[in-house]
């Protein structure tokens, strides 16, 4: 206690704006609030099944109880300080004050609310250390290359061995259309006859490429729009009719990427070389030694499945040029899945009876005889296939090994969002405001300032309705809605300016204040979504391209609006300094 | 020509010597607070400490160490300054007018000068915390001229008020001890560290506020509320200080000794001030003050032409048990003029030239029981007589 009294003693006779806003216990108690989400961030996960819990590691804060305790903590922290806080007004006393003393003020209430506010960065920062601290991403890095060669043999969305897939080789990629042959004759259809095309299993084809850019540009000039049945003129054809067998479904035609997490177009290209050349060979020793790993990664990651080499193989099918068989499940098939499901699971295996050929008749005989007969002469070797149905319904379920990868991966790598940063400061510089103001005024004003702003936000809206009902087919209206705040928002700001200069009445003057340092970052706002708006207009009937301005204040808007706020209430407050001195 | 300083503190050790012991104590933290020096500050702490330490009221045991406390401040030199009698607040015709049909104040003209008390009297709802209140420049007069002539200007409104001091009748409710709040007001006035804390523990022990210190607002008394707000405006150096019925729920003694206290501010010789204050304590205001303005219906006493009524005529003021008649047969026809009587307490007027010492010699003469007389010739009490 003896310290605490010390340090305010200290401050009050040294540094009055510290010891009025408490900044250092209000320091001293963020920091021990930001230590305290860290360790919890940092023993909220502990296992694999913790990491994913939920799909990205903001919501380990704001999808959880912990956002609630923390805003609650908030809340309590930040009402107790502002009772200190409003218990000694040097302003409202007409003590000598500095001419920037208020504006500072502004900023220490501003950070004192966004260090008591924020504590969702120090409970992220000891989460990813204990998920850095847990799982190192060089061997998770690893396992994903690894995943993402084995994805080819895992059979789990028959629609990612289609040939619209393909990738490899030259001339692959291509788009195709395809038409019934009923329908090969009609004229409106997807396919240029009068280039390579093929049929296959009822369906006339063609594989070709498109030239996109010219299509965006006539688009542009013509306003047409362009599809597969008229873009012809597009078309460079390819003939792909020696892989037609490929249509039906293949491993050939396989490129997707399972897990993307930290991985690079190289990465990707690798991996389809590998493919192209594994498949290549068409060795299923290969083969299996490529899927061999799997079984461990299953274990390491906590993998359900029930996959055994002999029926893997199987429905690889390298045999028969990769041709997709059935699918592996991605789930745990339940009893009535297993009846459902049986009777696609087998494989065809031949048979082989011993037919006798006493006692046949002739046309009986003349069939037999073209079987291998056995040693004694007296039976027919007859071969016929059956089919052998799978023991077990092959399943392999991932899972949330992808949330667990990409949480992992976050971890590692990326920052929390930028818009979590922005609704916090923009939420904290409202707080902050609207305490400053109370300070500086009263709560009439205040109250007076939110009566006088719900008017003016009706009288827009009023505006707005009045215009569109006169003005029929006026359609758009949010065009009307910035205009109309425009104008009322410069009206206002003027007025503060003009009720200052005039000397118009003191409550007046302070509501039209109170209003402007809530319009002005607005009114920026406002300004540039009209220069926008007219921008686009400039492209009625094509894509609209923002222009460089555009583009810098998509990336930097927000801090250049937060900046001129904050300059505008630095500027507001020699103004409001003088008008506490000003008589009734 | 004699040191002004150095007479205080013959006067602080006189006062001590012969048994005034708070007002020698007073006197003394005065001329100290004069030097401005903390070596000097550091000893008279001492001094208080043992002052307000000892439990007895009789303190003649400390006259050593209060000689040579005084003794000290006399070595830091100080010279004499002229500022008293110097206009520092003009208001010329001052009228406040809240619309048609309604109450106007003024015109009322003022012309206040470092070390200059005015007494602002009236009933209430005359006007009195309106005059202030524009003097202040808390409020702004709808006609007339007001000027401030400060030592040093002022930049802006701001800071105009900010060298202005209004006390409010109510003062406002302040958080956490008197130490802090006061430290908090001086170091905004550039007084930092040390000093700081020195000059805000003279200021506590010039207005007698030494043992509650470490007390809250609410557990202060309304007196020591007052002195508290009394210390925290002297620390702000005011060239001007305005109160507003500053003796309202004070009791006898505390008005006497906030009134003495007023007095010796207003008239220091190192920082005079000048003060206004507005009371009901009619007869408190006219012993310390150097003007009363009364003010009726907004108006003062000079506008009313009430100065000139009676202005030779002997007023007197009596509170007896005896009847009307009774006081009537106390004197002569040709002496008394009239006899009010309000219902507490009789206004009687005499005629021609008669003093003060034959009315109570005929009173006397006639044996009557008298429990309060009062020569009110000269006061503005005979304007409260309807």
């Amino acid at each position: 206690m003896n310290f605490i009294k010390k340090i305010n003693k200290y401050l009050v006779e040294h540094y009055p704006l510290i010891w009025n806003t408490r900044l250092v216990w209000m320091l001293g108690i963020a920091l021990l609030l930001h230590v305290t989400f860290f360790i919890v961030g940092y023993n909220y996960v502990n296992t694999q099944e913790d990491i994913v819990a939920v799909t990205n590691l903001e919501s380990f804060y704001y999808d959880t109880s912990v956002v609630f305790v923390a805003i609650l903590l908030s809340i309590i922290i930040l009402l107790v300080w502002i009772i200190y806080y409003l218990q000694n007004n040097a302003f409202k006393n007409l003590y000598t004050l500095k001419k920037d003393t208020l504006f500072t003020q502004f900023c220490v209430i501003f950070f004192i609310f966004f260090i008591n506010t924020s504590q969702f960065y120090s409970f992220n920062a000891g989460l990813k250390l204990k998920i850095k601290n847990k799982f190192d991403w060089q061997e998770i890095d690893t396992d994903i290359k690894e995943f993402n060669k084995l994805s080819l043999f895992l059979l789990q969305t028959k629609s990612d061995y289609n040939i619209d897939n393909k990738k490899y080789p030259a001339p692959f990629p291509l788009e195709y259309s395809s038409v019934i042959y009923k329908h090969y004759k009609n004229h409106d259809i997807s396919i240029d006859t009068t280039k390579s095309n093929f049929y296959h299993n009822n369906y006339y084809y063609q594989f070709y490429k498109l030239d996109k850019k010219r299509i965006l540009e006539d688009s542009k000039k013509t306003n047409l729009v362009i599809n597969k049945r008229n873009n012809f003129k597009y078309r460079t054809v390819f003939d792909v009719f020696k892989y037609k067998n490929l249509i039906d479904g293949s491993l050939l035609n396989y490129s997707k990427e399972l897990y993307s997490y930290g991985q690079d177009s190289t990465d990707s290209k690798n991996r389809l070389k590998f493919y192209e050349t594994l498949l290549n060979k068409k060795d299923e020793k290969e083969i299996e030694k490529t899927i061999l790993p799997f079984f461990d990664l299953a274990k390491k990651y906590h993998v359900k499945h029930n996959l055994n080499k002999k029926d893997w193989l199987y429905l690889i099918n390298t045999k028969n040029d990769y041709v997709l068989i059935e699918r592996i499940l991605n789930f745990k098939p339940g009893i009535e899945d297993k009846e459902r499901f049986k009777s696609d699971y087998y494989r065809v295996v031949p048979k082989y009876d011993t037919v006798s050929l006493a006692k046949r008749k002739k046309k009986e005989l003349f069939f037999l005889r073209n079987d291998p007969l056995t040693e004694d002469g007296k039976s027919a070797i007859v071969r016929r296939t059956e089919r052998e149905y799978f023991s077990k319904i092959p399943y392999c379920d991932l899972g949330r090994l992808d949330i667990f990868f990409k949480n992992v991966h976050e971890a590692y790598n990326s920052n929390p969002s930028i818009k979590i940063l922005y609704a916090l400061i923009i939420i904290t510089f409202i707080v902050s405001l609207l305490l400053f103001l109370f300070k500086l005024t009263n709560i009439k004003t205040l109250l007076l300032s939110f009566v006088s702003g719900s008017i003016l936000l009706i009288i827009i809206l009023l505006l707005i309705e009045y215009v569109s009902s006169y003005k029929q087919n006026y359609r758009n209206t949010s065009f009307l809605e910035i205009c109309s705040f425009l104008l009322i928002g410069i009206s206002i700001t003027i007025a503060s300016i003009i009720s200052f200069i005039r000397r118009w009445k003191k409550l007046i003057t302070a509501i039209l204040f109170s209003l402007t340092l809530f319009i002005i970052p607005l009114l920026l706002v406002a300004m540039i979504s009209l220069y926008e708006k007219y921008e686009r207009s400039k492209y009625l009937y094509q894509d609209f391209h923002k222009n460089t301005f555009l583009i810098w204040f998509d990336a930097y808007g927000f801090w250049v609006v937060i900046g001129i706020w904050l300059l505008s209430i630095g500027l507001y407050t020699i103004p409001i300094r003088k008008w506490k001195g000003l008589p009734e | 020509m004699n040191n002004q300083q150095e007479i205080l503190i013959d006067k602080a050790i006189l006062f001590f010597k012969r048994g005034d012991f708070s007002l020698g104590y007073r006197t003394l933290l005065d001329a100290a607070l004069h030097t401005d020096n903390v070596t000097i500050f550091k000893k008279v702490i001492e001094f208080v400490k043992k002052y307000e330490n000892q439990e007895e009221d009789d303190k003649s045991s400390l006259i050593k160490d209060f000689e040579n406390c005084a003794n000290a401040v006399k070595e830091i030199p100080i010279e004499n300054k002229t500022l008293i009698g110097e206009t520092i607040l003009k208001g010329s015709n001052l009228v406040k007018e809240y619309g048609k049909n309604k109450f106007v104040l003024g015109p009322v003209s003022v012309e206040l000068k470092r070390g200059d008390i005015y007494g602002l009297v009236g009933e209430n709802g005359n006007g009195k915390t309106t005059l202030l209140t524009i003097l202040a420049s808390l409020i702004k007069n709808s006609s007339g001229d007001l000027s401030y002539h400060f030592s040093e200007g002022y930049k802006d409104h701001y800071d105009l008020k900010s060298k202005l001091v209004y006390i409010p009748q109510r003062a406002g409710v302040w958080y956490g001890n008197v130490i802090d709040n006061l430290k908090f007001a001086l170091v905004h006035h550039g007084v930092t560290g040390e000093k700081n804390e020195l000059l805000v523990y003279m200021m506590i022990a010039r207005f007698g506020l030494w043992k509650y210190k470490d007390l809250k607002w609410k557990e202060l008394s309304s007196g020591y509320k007052m002195r508290f707000e009394l210390a925290r405006t002297l620390l702000r150096r005011p060239e001007i200080v305005l109160l507003d019925e500053p003796l309202a729920n004070l009791d006898i003694l505390a008005q006497q000794i906030i009134l003495e206290d007023l007095k010796m501010l207003a008239k220091s010789h190192v920082n005079p001030i000048a003060m206004v204050f507005s009371s009901q304590q009619l007869y408190e205001v006219e012993k310390v003050s150097d003007k009363v303005i009364y003010l009726r219906n907004g108006k003062p006493s000079e506008g009313l032409n009430l100065e000139k009524e009676g202005i030779n005529q002997l007023i007197i003021e009596l509170d007896t048990q005896n009847s009307r008649e009774e006081i009537e047969r106390s004197f002569d026809e040709s002496q008394l003029e009239k006899i009010e009587f309000n219902g507490g307490v009789y206004i009687l007027y005499f005629k021609g030239d008669i003093s003060f010492n034959s009315i109570l010699s005929a009173l006397a003469k006639k044996d009557l029981n008298i429990q309060y007389i009062r020569d009110i010739s000269k006061s503005t009490r005979r304007f409260f007589v309807y």
